[in-house]
């Protein structure tokens, strides 16, 4: 080993499954974890890379890139990352893989990705400002449309709460989602998406009042919509977003609220909806004391944004989208994040009260990060909660497996970072003996 | 809340139908609705409002009663790579890895990190042999949600190396065999004291079950006990008590077994004729299989040494009868020179395995090493599955060796797996092990070079 090869400090394993696109591929990762399975493996300040012994004659070849990151790998699968990839950087974070300079092939596909980012940037300035009368015409089309979904959507609603929706849960909210089938086409993604969320409470135990809720603020919705030019800018950009109008990425790194801290990674939930996969990655700034929301989305078996690992601290600059109340971000400049052992939070009446403010300025907001200090799990009417020493408590979501987080507390107080929604409190991330884990 | 109750009742029975008195709304709302005409949308507007003031407003829970505190468990985790083993361990779901993984683990001063204690449960849930290990890696944390998730109860059980007679009265089955394994090797006497008191109240399938666990502990003593369990109502317990019986030397029961088998076997020039022994009902091999199962394999020096009895002509029944009779007694009797005799008869017989738990190691290795030249491969091969377990280290390194020389084939890959798994540790360093394999090596020797090494770093990451 030549004294000036410089490596990048291992991922905890954690933050590599973190990668993986689905369990299979995280299983199949970790059974290639084994330094028999790999050779000329190495590692460098920007990459890992190695052959890995498939069922052919000829070995994978496998790189990857750490900065974004970046992976390539030259088996036939489809999952990104690949479980060679995987493999490849879990044994990496394990500690068996040396340092050592990269070799041509890698310098190469380094070297053809960053000729490929600097042309596709070039192309983007290039083409910017042409097309914006064209693309002006669009928003005037997509505007007109969604104005019609609206328009459609409270004739429906009325027409609804005149006939009275007794009897919905017979075809099990059928009809909901046919008009959310409509509010598709209108292109107002954000009305279908209610329609849907209402269509989904249709059956449950307390099901007109949840259905009442979530129409009524539909209709909120469809009638802020009609006033747009009424309201406070920050609330009117609030409602396109709920509609389903997105802002664009650079009008956000434009002109969005720049905010500048050692933001906390405090947890990330993935979803899937419609087959797209979203990560919803959460971040408080130590100094702001400000939340943030960053999104990624991926078709699955695609890798979602795993820059953001959930338990680390990152010295970031963000750019919010606006809003009434901006949650959402984007990371304009970030440096590299570092393991956060602990994390300090607050208390439930603070959350619910930063709760409350939020809500006051978002009625549509659906979920609210919360980090708290000192709370123990416990049982309340059959249920779990997370409770602090004075005995005020969150109850979880009713489909949270709470025994993990359990088995961390054994009746002791840890700090548990979480998503709060009017289903309940989803921990996400948990501090124990100072180490993050995720839940 | 009244005014809310009364916007969801209006809403299902729609404002055409029942009317919404607005008077019933808080002052604040009111206004909202009145702006609008149609009923449907004031009750729209009024529920928006409702709605996020009911979300908003939402309080905390009161009152929360704390759980207990699990007693502080002082042991260290395990290390980080052994750490990423057991996150590698539970997503692979080898069980037999996991078991062994758990039972090193639980022979060190450390513990596991208590996110992965749920997973870990819900396997034992599913797989018995993995809750010992479990209790101990576990420890207090483990007992503390064993008291708080009932299907993982396993983990709660009290401390009973204590020996506190209730588990005894009152415990579970499985509880209650931890704790007469225990005292038999503790206090035997009060063992067998506590196990006669309850023997006749206890049902049949628990009365064999508690005999397997006299097993590995029978003594001259226990004569009388296991006479009087012959007579047991049940098959399953007559079979054990014969069973263990067979295992004391000079017993009553051994020596009139004999007596009723003398006059039943005559040799004459190198024959052995044998008589089916006549009962009021049943078939005579079966009854000719217990008497000779049972009597002491020195009724039969009478007759010539082993080796040579055990290749005699037999007739009056089937030879294969008698031999599997034998084998019986043997294992029994723990008797080396018989199960040598009876091995070296008939080598590829399905008695060789357990016969060869009967040798001691050095001879084990040894028979091994002979079989190998004698049998085919596919012979030998199918007789790994059944070795009976643990294996010593030189049985281990004898299977490695035959194994290190075989060329591909389905049964030679099956054997692998097990070898690969059941070699004790101090073989996991065989040149297999540690030998670079070729290109060309096929998947089995790959598979069995890994697991060899996989194993082997599980001990070093622990060690």
């Amino acid at each position: 080993m030549g004294g000036q090869v410089v490596t990048a400090v291992p991922w905890t394993a954690e933050r590599v499954a973190g990668l993986a696109p689905d369990p299979a591929s995280e299983k199949a990762g970790r059974a290639l974890a084994a330094p028999a399975k790999w050779s000329g493996a190495g590692a460098s300040e920007d990459a890992v890379w190695g052959f890995c012994q498939g069922s052919g004659k000829k070995p994978y070849q496998t790189c990857v890139e750490l900065a974004e990151p970046a992976f390539r790998c030259s088996c036939p699968s489809r999952k990104f990352p690949c479980k060679h990839a995987l493999g490849l950087l879990m044994l990496w974070a394990a500690g068996k893989i040396d340092a050592g300079p990269a070799p041509e092939w890698v310098h190469t596909w380094l070297a053809e990705r960053a000729d490929r980012a600097r042309r596709a940037e070039k192309r983007a300035e290039a083409t910017g400002p042409k097309d914006e009368e064209a693309a002006a015409r669009r928003a005037g089309e997509r505007a007109a449309r969604v104005e019609g979904g609206v328009a459609e959507l409270k004739v429906w609603l009325t027409d609804r709460i005149g006939a009275g929706f007794a009897g919905f849960d017979r075809n099990g909210g059928e009809e909901l989602r046919t008009v959310a089938a409509r509010m598709v086409d209108a292109q107002a993604s954000g009305l279908a998406g209610g329609l849907r969320r209402a269509a989904g409470t249709v059956g449950r135990r307390d099901w007109p009042e949840a259905l009442l809720s979530e129409l009524s603020l539909l209709y909120l919705l469809a009638d802020a919509a009609g006033r747009l030019d009424e309201l406070p800018p920050p609330l009117a950009e609030t409602v396109r977003t709920r509609l389903g109008f997105s802002v664009e990425t650079a009008r956000v790194m434009e002109t969005g609220e720049r905010v500048s801290d050692d933001w906390l990674i405090t947890g990330a939930a993935d979803e899937e909806n419609d087959r797209l996969l979203t990560r919803r990655t959460w971040l408080r700034g130590r100094g702001t004391g400000r939340d943030a929301l960053v999104l990624s989305f991926a078709p699955p078996g695609r890798p979602l944004d795993a820059s953001l690992p959930p338990g680390h601290l990152l010295t970031a600059e963000l750019a919010f989208y606006p809003g009434a109340a901006p949650l959402r971000a984007l990371v304009v400049e970030r440096g590299i994040p570092l393991a956060a052992p602990s994390a300090e939070g607050g208390s439930i009446p603070e959350a619910l009260a930063a709760y409350a403010e939020a809500m006051a300025a978002d009625p549509w907001l659906e979920r609210w990060p919360i980090l708290l200090s000192a709370v123990t799990p416990a049982e309340h009417a059959g249920g779990w909660c997370l409770s602090e020493k004075d005995g005020t408590a969150l109850p979880l979501v009713p489909y949270a497996f709470p025994w993990p987080l359990l088995a961390m507390s054994a009746g002791r107080p840890l700090t548990v970072a979480g998503e709060w929604s009017p289903a309940g409190f989803r921990p996400l991330t948990c501090w124990h003996e100072n180490r993050a884990v995720r839940l | 809340m009244k005014a809310w109750e009364d916007l969801v009742g209006t809403a299902l029975l729609g404002t055409r139908r029942r009317t919404l008195d607005l008077a019933h709304l808080p002052p604040a709302v009111r206004p909202l609705a009145e702006d609008r005409a149609d009923p449907a949308e004031q009750l729209l507007a009024a529920a928006a409002v409702l709605t996020t003031f009911r979300r908003a407003g939402r309080q905390a829970l009161h009152d929360v009663r704390p759980l207990p505190v699990a007693t502080e468990d002082e042991r260290a985790f395990v290390p980080p790579l052994a750490r990423e083993r057991l996150a590698r361990l539970l997503a692979a779901s080898h069980p037999d890895l996991l078991l062994e993984w758990l039972g090193i683990v639980a022979g060190t001063r450390y513990r596991v990190p208590p996110e992965t204690l749920p997973l870990l449960a819900e396997a034992a849930r599913t797989k018995a042999a993995l809750r010992g290990p479990l209790v101990a890696v576990a420890g207090p944390v483990g007992a503390w949600l064993g008291q708080r998730n009932p299907d993982w109860s396993f983990l709660g059980a009290p401390a009973e190396s204590g020996g506190s007679p209730d588990i005894w009265q009152y415990g579970s089955l499985a509880q209650r065999r931890r704790w007469l394994a225990a005292k038999l090797a503790e206090a035997p006497d009060e063992a067998r004291e506590a196990l006669t008191t309850s023997w006749k109240s206890e049902p049949a399938d628990v009365r064999s079950d508690f005999l397997s666990v006299l097993a590995p502990h029978v003594r001259p003593e226990d004569e009388a006990f296991l006479e009087a369990a012959l007579t047991d109502r049940a098959a399953a317990v007559r079979e054990r008590a014969a069973e263990l019986l067979g295992r004391l030397p000079g017993t009553r029961y051994g020596e009139s077994m004999a007596e009723r088998l003398r006059p039943l076997v005559r040799s004459r020039n190198r024959v052995l004729e044998i008589v089916l022994p006549q009962g009021e009902r049943g078939d005579g091999t079966v009854r000719l299989r217990t008497l000779v199962a049972a009597a002491p394999l020195a009724f039969w020096t009478e007759f010539g040494p082993p080796a040579e009895v055990v290749r005699m002509t037999v007739e009056g029944c089937p030879a294969a009868v008698l031999r599997d009779s034998w084998a019986t007694a043997a294992v029994r009797q723990g008797d080396e020179t018989w199960a040598k005799a009876l091995i070296g008869a008939d080598p590829g017989g399905r008695t060789t395995p357990p016969l060869l738990g009967v040798l001691s190691p050095a001879s084990q290795a040894a028979t091994i090493g002979h079989l190998v030249s004698r049998l085919p491969v596919e012979s030998f091969a199918r007789l790994v599955h059944e070795l009976p377990r643990p294996w010593t280290k030189e049985l281990g390194t004898a299977l490695l060796d035959w194994i290190a020389r075989q060329d591909d084939h389905r049964l030679v890959s099956h054997a692998a797996v097990v070898i690969a798994r059941a070699v004790p540790p101090q073989c996991l360093r065989h040149p297999l092990a540690t030998t670079r394999l070729t290109m060309d090596a096929g998947p089995w020797r790959r598979a069995l070079t890994e697991t060899l090494n996989f194993r082997r770093e599980m001990y070093e990451e622990l060690a």
